[in-house]
């Protein structure tokens, strides 16, 4: 190694604050014009070391934007989900031709004019109620859980943007029965809501509502 | 638990404070370095919302034996690579030497700075990267071999590099006055 390739070494020991600047003022470039001019400028550098400290100041909407960026990132979109997919499978469980029959059948009918339909539905008529109990119990963890999901949007966003939701273009439940649908009605209306923030957070959503 | 710990702990509650107190201990880092290395005040914001967006995702993946600071620098150095790989052109020359506070009257001369600062915008991106943060952000060379993801040799190797490019720089803009360095023959 040249003498020279010693004093770069030197060079940069001070400018990782391993040695002082004074040193750069003896030894090898009392002999070396280039090196002498490194030493020159290497103290320039070291001069400027603390005013290059300065870090442009951050702009003042920026930091609420940041906490924004931040708390929407960890929303937890499966909750939303998940109550999309119990309202579905909820659905389609009840559209059953079995339960909607027997279901909308507690009451003697005459439509297939044999007499012992009546009869049979009437055997087990606590049914309907039980399961109407059951969907209710569904519908209000449903509803609950889509809540609490949904609820730092509402805080984050504009109520504009909070209530946007990407409508189907038909009724979903359209198909269901009248009790069905009237035993869904609580809880459809905050599915779609979370769907709707599912799928905007997906990048898929069309355009806020409003 | 330490100080990083438990913040992250209550970022991960989803404490909107928490994430306010987090943005607010390394925005002004994080936006430095964005600012340094794209050249350009709204690329810099952008960033370091994607920056931010990208650490709360991966905050739970966050290794509580080691320090923070590195890990969001880390973020903040692969989303800056990113961006200057997607942008074919140079950074135009940035403006926010304007927005620094006023320099102390007894500071070194306004040009010798800028002259630097030009300097350092001339690097290629690994070298300006390491200048930008052992002399701009006061990082050590662990935290920097962390942050950029390579080994301490290479860190050295680099800002050895880039400093002897400002060193010829500062010599060829005739800042260097070379009596004033020694008296020698």
């Amino acid at each position: 190694m040249t003498d020279c390739e010693t004093f770069l070494d030197e060079v940069n020991a001070v400018l990782d604050g391993d040695a002082p600047a004074s040193e750069l003022a003896t030894g090898h470039p009392l002999t070396c014009r280039d090196c002498r001019k490194l030493a020159a400028a290497a103290r320039l550098l070291a001069a400027a070391g603390p005013h290059l400290q300065t870090l442009p100041p951050v702009p003042a909407d920026l930091t609420p934007r940041l906490v924004m960026a931040m708390t929407r990132r960890r929303r937890r979109v499966w909750l939303p989900a998940l109550a999309a997919c119990l309202t579905v499978a909820g659905g389609i469980w009840m559209s059953r031709p079995s339960y909607v029959g027997w279901a909308e059948s507690s009451r003697p009918t005459m439509s297939t004019g044999a007499p012992t339909v009546g009869v049979e539905n009437s055997a087990r008529p606590t049914k309907a109620p039980r399961v109407a109990d059951q969907w209710a119990a569904v519908a209000s963890v449903a509803r609950s859980a889509s809540e609490k999901a949904t609820a730092p949007t509402r805080l984050l966003t504009s109520p504009s943007m909070a209530f946007a939701v990407a409508r189907p273009t038909g009724d979903p439940l359209a198909s269901l029965g009248s009790a069905t649908r009237a035993a869904t009605a609580p809880v459809a209306d905050s599915t779609r809501r979370a769907v709707g923030l599912f799928l905007r957070d997906l990048g898929l959503s069309a355009k806020p509502a409003g | 638990m330490s100080a990083d710990d438990e913040l992250v702990a209550r970022c991960l509650l989803g404490r909107p404070d928490a994430f306010r107190e987090l943005v607010e201990r390394f925005q002004g880092e994080v936006f430095g370095l964005c600012a340094r290395m794209l050249g350009h005040r709204h690329d810099a914001e952008d960033v370091t919302q994607e920056v931010f967006a990208r650490v709360s995702r991966s905050l739970a993946r966050w290794d509580r034996t080691r320090p923070l600071r590195p890990w969001v620098m880390t973020i903040a150095v692969n989303r800056c690579r990113t961006w200057l790989g997607r942008r074919a052109n140079r950074p135009e020359s940035v403006d926010y030497l304007h927005d620094l506070p006023d320099r102390p009257a007894d500071g070194p001369p306004a040009e010798l700075v800028d002259t630097i600062r030009g300097s350092v915008d001339g690097l290629r991106d690994d070298y300006r990267l390491v200048f930008v943060l052992f002399h701009e952000q006061g990082q050590s060379y662990d935290e920097i071999a962390v942050a950029v993801g390579r080994p301490v040799g290479t860190v050295k190797t680099w800002l050895h590099r880039a400093r002897a490019q400002v060193l010829a720089d500062l010599k060829k803009a005739g800042l260097v006055d070379e009596g004033e360095a020694v008296s020698g023959p």
